[in-house]
């Protein structure tokens, strides 16, 4: 039998609001025990990137 | 008629039939006009499809260079080319898209890869192969290793399925895409073990995320990765 323990670190952003590390973005971040959980912060929804790209 | 001119004859006749022929096989879908092709398309598609893909042919299958190759505007903004159009390549083949996969199916209305398209080899602009790909339903087999750099699905609305074919070794936005369970378990199976690397984010469409098992978000995470929904 193999025993594991996983410890994370969750995040959940307060209402209205988005968490981000500059690259990703989203309401709830799930990041592994050793991650910099300084990298990310929260935004308002329009510091969001557009979601379409430049289409050239 | 004398021989010489009778020969004449034979030979334009002949011109004229393989001309013919070519020119069938353009509307049957050969992408070369000939049956030797290496892959033809749905009958009745070939108005505007077959026609960007024959002129084309030599960019994408023998250049590696598949950028806007099934993009809603294609090169040299083509309106014509493939969008709206379905195609079923017929041989078994793979798109090696080693050189530019950029914006292969930005706004496409192509809703299924079919073939195999291969990013093992890809450089950085492989990270919009699948940007604004609105029409896109079913990546049916992705061919990539863990140098691949990170994928941005983002504009993917409709995307449901994907195979991956290989080990995911950087962040892949698919904050748009209604992914199925099975795709979704899927692409954790196939999640790169980056213990002792630096941390990747997975970004998933809210409604997928939270439809996530603790046993899912733990999987993800002991392997060193980010999720974020």
């Amino acid at each position: 039998m193999k025993q594991q323990t996983v410890t994370q670190i969750i995040l959940t952003a307060e209402a209205g609001l988005y968490l981000t590390d500059g690259e990703s973005y989203g309401k709830t971040v799930i990041l592994p025990e050793t991650a910099d959980v300084s990298a990310w912060k929260e935004v308002c929804e329009s510091e969001l990137p557009e979601e379409v790209e430049n289409y050239v | 008629m004398t021989i010489a001119l009778k020969l004449t004859k034979i030979a334009e006749k002949q011109q004229s039939i393989y001309d013919a022929g070519q020119s069938k096989g353009y509307d049957a879908g050969y992408a070369d006009g000939q049956a030797q092709s290496e892959v033809r398309y749905k009958e009745g598609v070939a108005d505007g499809a077959v026609k960007h893909f024959r002129d084309h042919h030599e960019r994408c299958l023998i250049q590696q260079n598949y950028t806007h190759a099934f993009a809603g505007i294609g090169w040299a903004n083509n309106s014509n080319g493939w969008n709206g159009a379905t195609y079923i390549p017929q041989e078994d083949m793979v798109f090696d898209c080693t050189v530019n996969s950029s914006n292969m199916y930005a706004y496409s209305k192509v809703s299924d890869t079919v073939v195999p398209i291969n990013l093992k080899n890809a450089t950085g602009n492989a990270r919009s192969t699948f940007v604004n790909a609105t029409g896109l339903v079913t990546i049916r087999k992705l061919l990539i290793s863990e140098a691949t750099p990170g994928l941005n699905f983002t504009n993917c609305t409709k995307l449901e399925n994907i195979t991956v074919d290989g080990a995911i070794g950087a962040s892949w936005n698919l904050s748009s895409s209604p992914l199925t369970k099975e795709t979704a378990q899927h692409i954790i199976d196939h999640l790169a073990d980056l213990t002792g690397t630096a941390t990747q984010t997975l970004t998933l469409k809210s409604s997928v995320g939270a439809a996530l098992t603790d046993a899912q978000k733990a999987a993800i995470t002991v392997k060193n990765w980010t999720l974020t929904y």
